[in-house]
């Protein structure tokens, strides 16, 4: 943690390093499902850029969860600790990954016996991880988008009026 | 949006004369959340709630109120 910075600061920076690196897992996830629809020297590539992706996810998201392990154990902050705007955000793309997964899979299953059957099932897994994954990501950086609303106001009208 | 729930923030900042910064270092929170508070795009939970009326000296009832529709 920054020496300046707060531990809501540090929380709202550790969420969007994780939403960060779950799109890049997500995208390696989608090079893994498009290495079985490519040729082999493709293959090659994609599986390296899929190295590259994780590897870089890591070091995205590590330092910032180690960072947070340590708070945790040190008393400095709990569970749900502290909220926010973000954490809301957070919360509510995990949600919406989560319903939205099961949909996949249920469109899935029967392709996936009628029309993509030569297919391996960790076609299956890799385009599954890799969809709900990134609708988590994509569902983060929409709500958590900057509004025009959103702006620093020293001194302002009654709101809500 | 939230349009059910109204708050005051910006008035009593106004009065107390202190920023979204300060207000959000204050209760243990970013400028965003308090910016998004004030707009109506979070809802606060009530700790949040309480904490921004404690700061201003006020009852939460004076800082958030129900939209009567």
């Amino acid at each position: 943690m920054k020496n300046t910075e707060s531990m809501a600061q540090f929380a709202d920076r550790f969420l969007l390093r994780t939403a960060i690196g779950v799109l890049l897992i997500a995208f390696a996830y989608a090079a893994g499902a498009a290495m079985y629809l490519v040729g082999d020297e493709i293959a090659d590539y994609l599986d390296k850029f899929q190295l590259l992706l994780a590897v870089a996810s890591v070091f995205i998201i590590l330092p910032g969860f180690i960072k947070y392990a340590r708070l945790r154990a040190a008393g400095r902050c709990r569970a749900g600790e502290p909220e926010g705007f973000v954490a809301e955000v957070f919360n509510k793309a995990c949600v919406k990954a989560f319903s939205l997964t099961f949909v996949f899979l249920i469109f899935l299953e029967p392709l996936s016996k009628k029309y993509l059957t030569e297919l391996p099932t960790n076609f299956f897994i890799n385009l599954i991880l890799c969809l709900s994954l990134g609708v988590f990501s994509l569902t983060f950086f929409l709500l958590n988008r900057d509004d025009e609303d959103d702006l620093e106001d020293e001194f302002g009208s009654e709101s809500g009026t | 949006m939230s349009s059910a729930l109204k708050n005051r923030i910006r008035v009593y900042r106004a009065e107390h004369r202190i920023s979204q910064t300060e207000l959000a270092e204050l209760i243990g929170v970013t400028r965003k959340t308090i910016s998004t508070i004030e707009v109506g795009r979070f809802v606060p939970s009530t700790v949040i709630a309480l904490k921004i009326a404690r700061q201003f000296g006020v009852p939460v009832e004076d800082i958030f109120s129900l939209d009567p529709d």
